[in-house]
């Protein structure tokens, strides 16, 4: 199914694992040197500068040649059987590419996405299937099929994810399809879902078989734990029961708004405390990301302060508890540590300043009436105006 | 860690039984370092504090009343620094180790309120008059001072962009197009004397040893101003566009140079993608004289399908190059 030679994906891992290994300081410089000379991998896998440049190039060639066709062709009244051929050409670029070695070059990523929207779209335009929700379940049945397939072809972690999402989309609208009931159990249903595709995701990482789809599998589990959180979180089941409503032309609302309100609360704290037991950065961070989310969406139906100082509150809680765990991890405690012996790499710290710089500089204003000595002021961070 | 891996690797011979022991023990007892977590929650909090506090402040400025705000942010911003300076490490040519990672953030808030209390003195109390100039050129100094006496790449960013600003640009990187009025003369012109400016500065920093890790900041706010000033330059001429595009052409291949022995292959990417716009402005603009409007479409959705796959090919190329050189 591969199309890549499992060498060179098994070679990548060994790498990967002996960079890891070095980073944290378990095996020497020269010992790194001697696993990735005996394990060398071909894979053409440029840094992120090279992949954006690349990927954005690829961009604009397929939308060019994609205009050049129409043009030269007239094929301005079958769109829908343009797009599906135009897919299944980016699909014969992305094999040559692939087997010219291109892993997650930019250009590959690129042609991957445009291959699955443009087949996915095709076919989508093309039917019409009335408003009865048939479309959407053939439509996420199709995506689900075309991405898991690129996903298993080219061990692709970002179209595994929208694989996923596919999945997702496909067991909701099938769910819904039965009524009254599921409206009043689906965001169950979907939690069930989400959590099952987390559990095998994270017992897929055990197993050999899967070592070379350990990236996708990473990634399918942090996004299970996001649509997990989803499903309960009282905000999105408001927006899908409008949504719901709009359709039926009716109001519809979920019948246990306390239990959603103790699941966008509850669930962030459980993923933290999972994190810290089980010493899992993943769910640690997606929990601090979540219980960000929690507050918003707390106060978003509760205003219960202004937005600013709401912002004041939680920007002194944040600084005061990080600075205050940054002391208290000083000494490593519980498996956790906070050590700045091997701060940022030379790029981190070029990056960070470049952010620094278009985050509290674009507030300055320029007089281009004067010379020399212009600039209204240099002010920063706060508005120009008070 | 895939420790089936890592006991192959010592059957093996590529690892020692001293460093297999390590990494079994780290699995069994993993220590997490949460560094950039702390980090990354750290700086959201000072965003979210000071935003909110600024927010707060705005809106209630008949309440609070100016002197107290003005008060309230000299004494802080005076904190700060007073932070800053006892915990510095003091003046070095080369890199200095941060104290720690408080330091960082209470210099940077430091700087940003300077400049808040510098723009709301000019502007509630006109203190530099009508002098506008000083309003920037002082805060100005004191940001490039702080970035090179404290060594804040952060800092050093702030001070690059208030420099532009006095003399007339917003340089924001997101934001240079935008902000600025490439079609004025003055604006253009300007923009070529600061880039080249600041890529003297970065070549400068490397070649006299004075903290020659500023020396890409440097760089990356020249070389982006540089270029978009000269394009713009060559837009905007009649008949002399040649010579623009021959200033590009050099400039390119300076940089592309400088680039490759530093095998740095963002610089590599910036210039070969503004001299391919330059490029292909001249060839364009060739074309659409020579050529009627029906061919010209075609002919320039050719050239640029072509031209695009031979730039791929050849950052693909310039890419392995520089990985292969950084190996050897």
């Amino acid at each position: 199914m591969l199309v890549y030679p499992k060498t060179e994906l098994f070679n990548l891992h060994v790498n990967d694992q002996a960079d890891e290994a070095l980073n944290v300081g378990y095996i020497t410089a020269d010992q790194r040197t001697s696993i990735k000379t005996a394990y060398p991998v071909k894979l053409y896998q440029p840094g992120p500068v090279a992949q954006a440049g690349l990927g954005l190039l690829t961009i604009i060639i397929l939308l060019l040649s994609a205009g050049l066709l129409v043009l030269v062709f007239q094929l301005y009244n079958s769109i829908s059987g343009f797009l599906v051929f135009y897919g299944l050409l980016c699909y014969v670029m992305l094999e040559i590419m692939a087997r010219k070695n291109h892993f997650n070059s930019g250009v590959d990523n690129i042609l991957m996405f445009t291959t699955a929207w443009l087949i996915i779209g095709g076919i989508g335009a093309s039917m019409n299937m009335g408003e009865n929700g048939l479309f959407e379940i053939f439509i996420s049945l199709v995506a689900f099929v075309i991405c898991a397939f690129l996903c298993l072809r080219f061990s692709d972690a970002s179209i595994g994810i929208v694989a996923i999402l596919a999945l997702l989309s496909f067991v909701f609208f099938c769910y819904l399809q039965l009524g009254s009931p599921a409206l009043q159990t689906f965001p169950f249903v979907m939690a069930a879902v989400s959590g099952l595709i987390y559990f095998i995701s994270i017992r897929g990482l055990r197993y050999q078989a899967a070592l070379y789809y350990r990236n996708t599998l990473k990634w399918i589990g942090i996004l299970a734990l996001f649509t997990l959180y989803a499903s309960g979180n009282f905000h999105v089941v408001v927006l899908i029961c409008q949504h719901i409503g709009q359709r039926t032309r009716s109001v519809y609302a979920f019948p246990l708004p306390g239990f959603l309100w103790t699941w966008t609360l509850l669930v962030p704290l459980i993923y933290v405390v999972l994190g810290i037991a089980r010493k899992d950065r993943t769910l640690l961070r997606v929990g601090l990301v979540l219980a960000g989310v929690a507050v918003l969406t707390f106060l978003q139906y509760f205003p219960i302060v202004t937005a600013e100082v709401a912002m004041l509150i939680a920007g002194l809680f944040t600084v005061v508890s990080s600075y205050g765990i940054m002391r208290y991890l000083r000494v490593p405690r519980n498996g956790f540590t906070f050590d700045e012996a091997d701060d940022e790499s030379a790029e981190g710290a070029n990056l960070e300043a470049v952010v620094v710089g278009e985050a509290f500089g674009n507030t300055q204003t320029v007089q281009n009436d004067t010379t020399f000595g212009g600039g209204s002021f240099g002010g920063a961070g706060a508005g120009e105006r008070f | 860690m895939d420790i089936p891996l890592f006991e192959k690797l010592h059957e093996e011979g590529y690892l020692d039984r001293e460093a297999l022991d390590r990494i079994r023990t780290e699995n069994v007892f993993p220590i997490i370092n949460v560094r950039g977590e702390l980090k990354v929650l750290l700086y959201l909090g000072i965003l979210l504090l000071t935003t909110g506090l600024g927010i707060l402040v705005y809106k209630n400025i008949n309440e609070i009343g100016h002197l107290s705000i003005v008060g309230f942010i000299a004494l802080t911003c005076a904190g700060c620094f007073a932070y800053a300076f006892k915990k510095a490490a003091g003046f070095d040519y080369g890199s200095v180790q941060s104290p720690g990672v408080l330091f960082d953030y209470i210099l940077l808030l430091g700087c940003l309120l300077m400049l808040t209390l510098v723009a709301y003195l000019q502007f509630e109390f006109s203190v530099f008059g009508t002098r506008w100039g000083l309003a920037t050129f002082i805060p100005m100094v004191i940001l490039f001072f702080s970035a090179y006496y404290f060594d804040h790449l952060g800092v050093l960013s702030l001070a690059i962009i208030n420099l532009a600003t006095w003399v007339g640009i917003s340089i924001t990187p997101m934001r240079l197009l935008e902000n600025n009025n490439f079609s004025s003369d003055r604006i253009t012109f300007t923009g070529i004397l600061l880039g080249g400016t600041l890529l003297a500065a970065g070549f400068l920093s490397t070649a006299k040893k004075l903290k020659p890790h500023f020396s890409f900041t440097y760089r990356n706010f020249g070389i982006h101003l540089l270029y978009v000033s000269l394009i713009a330059a060559m837009a905007q001429a009649e008949s002399l566009y040649p010579a623009w595009f021959f200033a590009i052409v050099l400039l390119a291949y300076f940089q592309y140079k400088d680039a490759v022995r530093e095998r740095s292959f963002y610089f590599v990417l910036v210039s070969t993608l503004y001299s391919y716009i330059a490029m292909s402005y001249v060839i364009l603009h060739g074309l659409s004289r020579l050529m009627g409007s029906d061919g010209i479409l075609y002919l320039t959705l050719l050239y640029l399908i072509g031209s695009a796959i031979a730039l791929v090919i050849f950052l693909i190329q310039q890419n392995k190059r520089l990985k292969h050189a950084g190996l050897s």
